[in-house]
């Protein structure tokens, strides 16, 4: 891993993610999702807000780097990257980066306008909490489309894996509670992913256990997927190492 | 075999090719299926129509992008140029991919509405209001093909044109009497939500004109994305 490829990178996708209107798109939905969160009543629960983060805002990456990804094959930029001093790594990396930081930018708006005049304090909790959902997304993306062959194949597992994503909505509205909530939820990142919004909304709404575990599991699961993704990624640009 | 006939064999193999036919279609009737089991056994009554309407909501764009996406997938495989030197013409191949995209949406629509029976209407008065939502996938499939070049932006403006539809299940969240709510009618897919209430609560005319006016609004966005389409397609390539 070397720092000027990945800067050098970070900028290349910068440029292509402008040049496909990503950022175009991400203003347009952020505004929708402004709007919605602006017209809640002023005494809506907490759940509301941090649903409706976890709904898009908050996993944006997760789509845009697999069509990205997609692209780049269809373009053929994996073998051209296989011959630069830039190494898989660098290339998952770059994209974590931007797409994260996408992430954390489009949901600190919509908790602005949420919580507005937004406290400090509220505004650091959600970039924290939107910077582990945005980084588990864009990887849990990276690791979906790398063995995928089409748009279709990819929407065709994406949609399965965003019906258990957001399950654990279940738990978090009070449908489901308790140990069972537990028992049916504690393992999918979804759950954690809305704990930490929650207590990023509001820390006495969760408990330090609850925190630690949100934070803890999503450190895990994207440290398993960031693994997996650069195993895989690594074969598709067939990068053979220096 | 005509033209169309192949074009629809080779879309059907495309989509069946890496399961992807097999996991969407599956996943469709398992949601199906769940809701049929949650209104037997008589599990959140209270939220019967609103969750009928969701589901209704929820499908109807995705369908349309995919069928898009078989469209932009051929500009990778070549069956794009392929079809250009072809006897069959560029709107047919599209209207082929819309009457598919129909024909799905409605089927599985009537399916739904028959098997959860969560909102009691007669089918007849399910049918103008589940055409005009699947409306909305024609929508989205002309939408995409006029506006994005390639996945990445098809993927994009898809996430803006499933908004435009979804914002429709906000009506039911929200008070409908307040001014706000009334900001949504700027989506047709509130005028479909606005006519299956309406017949619910037993107003069948002012279901019918709800639903013929989500008809003519989708009608005319329908249009404007035609119009585009075919500037798009007229212009000659770089």
């Amino acid at each position: 891993m070397n720092a000027v490829p990945i800067l050098r990178l970070v900028l290349w996708d910068v440029r292509v993610q402008a040049r496909e209107r990503i950022y175009l798109f991400t203003v347009f939905t952020t505004a929708f999702f402004v709007a919605a969160v602006a017209l809640l009543p002023s005494d809506a629960p907490v759940t509301v807000v941090t649903a409706i983060l976890f709904l898009d805002p908050a996993v944006v990456g997760m789509g845009f780097v697999a069509a990205l990804v997609l692209l780049e094959r269809s373009q053929g930029t994996p073998p051209a990257l296989a011959v630069t001093p830039a190494s898989p790594t660098d290339y998952v990396l770059a994209k974590l980066v931007t797409f994260a930081a996408l992430t954390v930018a489009g949901g600190i708006i919509v908790a602005a306008a949420a919580y507005w005049p937004p406290p400090p304090a509220v505004l650091l909790r959600m970039a924290l909490a939107l910077s582990f959902t945005g980084v588990l997304a864009v990887l849990g993306g990276l690791v979906m489309v790398a063995t995928a062959n089409s748009v279709n194949h990819l929407i065709a597992r994406a949609f399965p894996v965003s019906i258990v994503l957001y399950l654990p909505l279940l738990a978090h509205f009070g449908a489901v509670d308790g140990w069972l909530a537990w028992a049916l939820f504690g393992i999918n990142p979804g759950h954690a992913m809305l704990r930490a919004l929650l207590w990023a909304a509001n820390p006495s709404a969760v408990t330090p256990a609850e925190v630690l575990y949100a934070f803890g599991y999503m450190t895990l699961v994207s440290a398993v997927l960031l693994r997996v993704a650069i195993a895989l990624h690594t074969r598709t640009i067939g990068h053979t190492g220096s | 075999m005509s033209p169309l006939l192949s074009l629809a064999a080779h879309d059907l193999a495309s989509i069946r090719r890496d399961k992807v036919l097999i996991n969407i279609v599956g996943l469709m009737l398992a949601i199906v299926a769940v809701a049929a089991i949650v209104r037997d056994l008589g599990y959140f009554s209270d939220w019967w129509v609103t969750i009928q309407l969701v589901l209704l909501l929820g499908y109807m764009p995705g369908v349309g992008y995919l069928s898009a996406m078989l469209v932009i997938d051929e500009k990778d495989s070549g069956v794009d140029q392929a079809l250009r030197v072809s006897p069959l013409r560029q709107r047919h191949a599209i209207a082929l991919r819309i009457a598919m995209c129909i024909l799905f949406v409605l089927s599985y629509g009537i399916t739904m509405v028959l098997v959860t029976r969560m909102i009691a209407l007669p089918l007849v008065k399910w049918l103008l209001p589940l055409l005009a939502l699947a409306l909305a996938s024609v929508w989205t499939t002309l939408t995409v093909l006029a506006l994005s070049r390639a996945k990445v932006q098809a993927i994009g403006l898809f996430r803006a044109l499933n908004l435009y539809v979804q914002i429709a299940a906000l009506y039911l969240f929200i008070p409908q009497d307040a001014w706000y709510a009334q900001l949504l009618l700027a989506s047709p897919a509130t005028w479909s939500v606005k006519s299956v209430l309406a017949f619910i609560n037993g107003a069948t005319a002012v279901g019918a004109l709800w639903t013929l006016g989500a008809i003519a609004f989708w009608a005319a966005l329908i249009a404007v994305s035609i119009v585009a389409y075919r500037r798009g397609h007229d212009r000659p390539r770089a």
